[in-house]
């Protein structure tokens, strides 16, 4: 590295990006939403009635606290890696996709697409295994829900039974 | 009371009484570990049910469901880290780690007998205490409600692993998070940015399951899945021995007592309870190093405080008419429409059914660890699955649970996106339970601050002069905050030494 002085300078740069961009973001997120306090059009009561009052206690100790964390996360050495990412980003849209999709096409469907989609990107890939838990989970839980505890969950507007 | 309990009894140990006693502990067993129906929405379900019934067994029936479904909560939060209830998010901090160490059958059996012995002595206070307790609930205004959240809040502190500022900005966070929505005393909208939804605020549930349950789920799938493993290995439960409880039982008491305490006071509830509980716990054991990653103290100590809660909410709820929270709320109600008027002439007026009511609830405790360890036994084989179907079912479940909150597709959202926000904060070393513990607590903090506030013409001393028990509990709270500290310079003189 020390042939690459330009190159040890971004890997330290970088180190430091992925240590603290978090407490970067809480701090500019509570300064921002300190700063919405004062902006806001609320009823001028006043001290403890005023709704603001006990937000900006909050606010405040959020920014300090940032700020600490900020100086504690660029001080530290620790360092994470080795992450799946590619599978939490699958996963995570799939559970955007299935908690907007269950309204729609029901709670049996998209919990059966649901399972498959996390199976199958933790790396399974024995089809009647698959097949099997995500058809036996989501209609086990739709028969406990809808018909035993009369606790409806969607169902879907193709067939009504699911 | 006592005269009355012959035919108190008689009315237990008839049929119905018998029925509705087993039935009512493990439906509520069953609910309470399923995320997301808790003890609120188990009470409401079974209300209908109890209309064409008799008075006592219809309220035996409501109370057997809550007691059950307080201690079920606790069996989801320690083999899949989801808690099923909100007072059972502090049992997930050690629970899980003991589940994941294999030991879960063992977990369970440190809670079982935990929530036995907190909600029989609950059972026993409210026999022989309830109206000099509800009297005493009568001293706590906003202030000393404040002082005592305050108390509450100092247990971030216990619960903040590897970084203290970390664990207090996630508080802080939590804190926030149960600001947005209507302002409780002018109603006005705050930080809703127009955006009508959140209006309501934050749901906690939505976000209890999301931070703990759904981050858990994504920090275990961005590491190797090992696709032939089962996530836990639980072959039913096993009872702790008798050796083994050597030195944890005043941990026990404590708890108890700190559970059946918070519980006599309306608008704490049971997740306080077990999160004070938790923090004294962490605070006195000599195994204090060990906590959170799966000692059988902090489980003792967070499940016996939310069960001791069970009979201390009862209290003011019979005696004063004052419910607790939502679930001695809907009791009320079904108290009213079998034509019993709660209040302080119950006791005297009702007294066959006041001891068959108490007497019940001393039961049920004692059924829970016979239909606890039942319960665990017909579920057994379905957590043996291997981790990637648990982490889906976990996933399914979550969903479940928290549409059953409100049938809000909002609050599904709002899981959604605190799970992956809990994923990256834990992933950057922020602690979840800070957040949680500042979300639970919030609520009661801001509203008893700005009342007592309100009271005392913004004197923010008044709150120190002329209320004893509130300056007790903040010079407690103000120990419990400086105790790290005081430990910090002691280990750096001795090692200067």
């Amino acid at each position: 590295m020390r042939a690459y002085p330009r190159l040890a300078n971004m890997n330290i740069a970088g180190s430091l990006i992925e240590r603290s961009w978090l407490s970067l973001l809480l701090l500019i997120a509570g300064c921002a939403l300190f700063a919405s306090t004062l902006n806001a059009s609320y009823a001028d009561l006043g001290g403890a009635f005023s709704p603001v009052f006990f937000p900006r206690i909050i606010l405040a100790g959020w920014i300090v606290l940032a700020i600490m964390s900020l100086f504690a996360d660029i001080l530290s050495t620790n360092r994470q890696g080795g992450e799946q990412w590619l599978t939490v980003a699958i996963i995570s849209i799939s559970l955007f996709a299935y908690i907007e999709l269950m309204p729609v096409v029901g709670f049996f469907l998209s919990s059966t697409v649901f399972a498959i989609v996390v199976l199958l990107s933790t790396g399974q890939r024995k089809a009647i295994d698959i097949g099997l838990f995500a058809v036996l989970v989501p209609g086990t839980l739709l028969i406990l829900f809808n018909h035993v505890l009369t606790m409806p969950l969607p169902v879907s507007p193709f067939v009504w039974w699911l | 009371m006592l005269g009355s309990l012959p035919e108190a009894l008689s009315i237990l140990f008839s049929l119905q009484g018998i029925s509705v006693l087993l039935l009512g502990t493990t439906l509520g067993i069953v609910m309470g570990a399923l995320p997301g129906i808790g003890s609120t929405v188990a009470v409401a379900m079974i209300l209908p049910f109890t209309l064409t019934m008799e008075q006592a067994p219809a309220i035996m029936l409501l109370i057997a469901i809550y007691a059950g479904s307080v201690y079920g909560g606790s069996v989801s939060a320690i083999l899949i880290n989801t808690p099923g209830t909100p007072q059972s998010a502090a049992t997930c901090l050690d629970g899980y780690p003991m589940a994941q160490r294999g030991e879960a059958g063992k977990a369970l059996g440190w809670s079982t007998v935990a929530s036995v012995c907190g909600g029989l002595a609950s059972a026993l206070l409210l026999i022989f205490a309830a109206p000099q307790l509800a009297a005493f609930a009568l001293n706590f205004g906003p202030i000393e409600t404040f002082s005592l959240v305050l108390l509450g809040l100092t247990c971030i502190v216990s619960v903040s692993e590897g970084s203290l500022v970390k664990g207090l900005l996630a508080g802080m966070l939590g804190l926030f998070l149960s600001t947005v929505g209507g302002d409780p005393i002018t109603g006005e909208a705050r930080f809703t940015f127009g955006y009508f939804p959140l209006i309501s605020g934050f749901n906690l549930l939505a976000v209890v399951i999301g931070v703990f349950a759904l981050s858990e789920v994504l920090t275990r799938v961005s590491q190797k899945i090992d696709s032939t493993r089962a996530l836990v290995t639980f072959s039913g439960i096993v009872l702790p021995r008798l050796s083994e409880w050597k030195g944890r039982v005043g941990n026990l008491i404590k708890s108890v007592a700190i559970g059946c305490g918070i519980g006599v006071l309306p608008g704490t509830g049971a997740a306080t309870a077990a999160f004070i509980s938790y923090a004294e716990a962490k605070r006195s054991s000599p195994r204090a190093s060990e906590f959170g990653k799966g000692e059988p103290d902090g489980l003792v100590a967070s499940e016996a405080a939310n069960n001791a809660v069970t009979g201390g909410a009862l209290i003011p709820t019979m005696a004063l008419g004052i419910p607790g929270d939502a679930v001695t709320a809907v009791m009320l109600a079904t108290l009213t429409l079998h034509g019993v008027s709660p209040g302080v002439r119950l006791m005297t007026d009702n007294p066959v059914l006041i001891a068959a009511i108490f007497t019940g609830f001393l039961i049920i405790n004692l059924l829970l660890l016979p239909l606890g360890m039942l319960v665990s036994k017909i579920a057994a084989p379905l957590l043996r699955m291997r981790e990637s179907f648990m982490l889906a079912a976990i996933a399914i479940l979550c969903v479940i649970g928290v549409y059953f909150v409100r049938g809000n597709p909002f609050d599904l959202l709002i899981m959604v996106c605190a799970g992956i926000v809990g994923f990256l904060l834990r992933r950057q070393g922020f602690p979840m339970p800070p957040l949680v513990i500042g979300m639970v607590l919030g609520p009661t903090l801001e509203i008893s601050l700005r009342q007592g506030l309100i009271i005392t013409d913004g004197s923010f001393a008044a709150f120190f002069t002329g209320h004893p028990i509130a300056l007790f509990l903040i010079v407690a709270a103000a120990g419990m905050l400086s105790l790290p500290l005081i430990r910090f310079l002691r280990a750096r003189r001795l090692k200067s030494a």
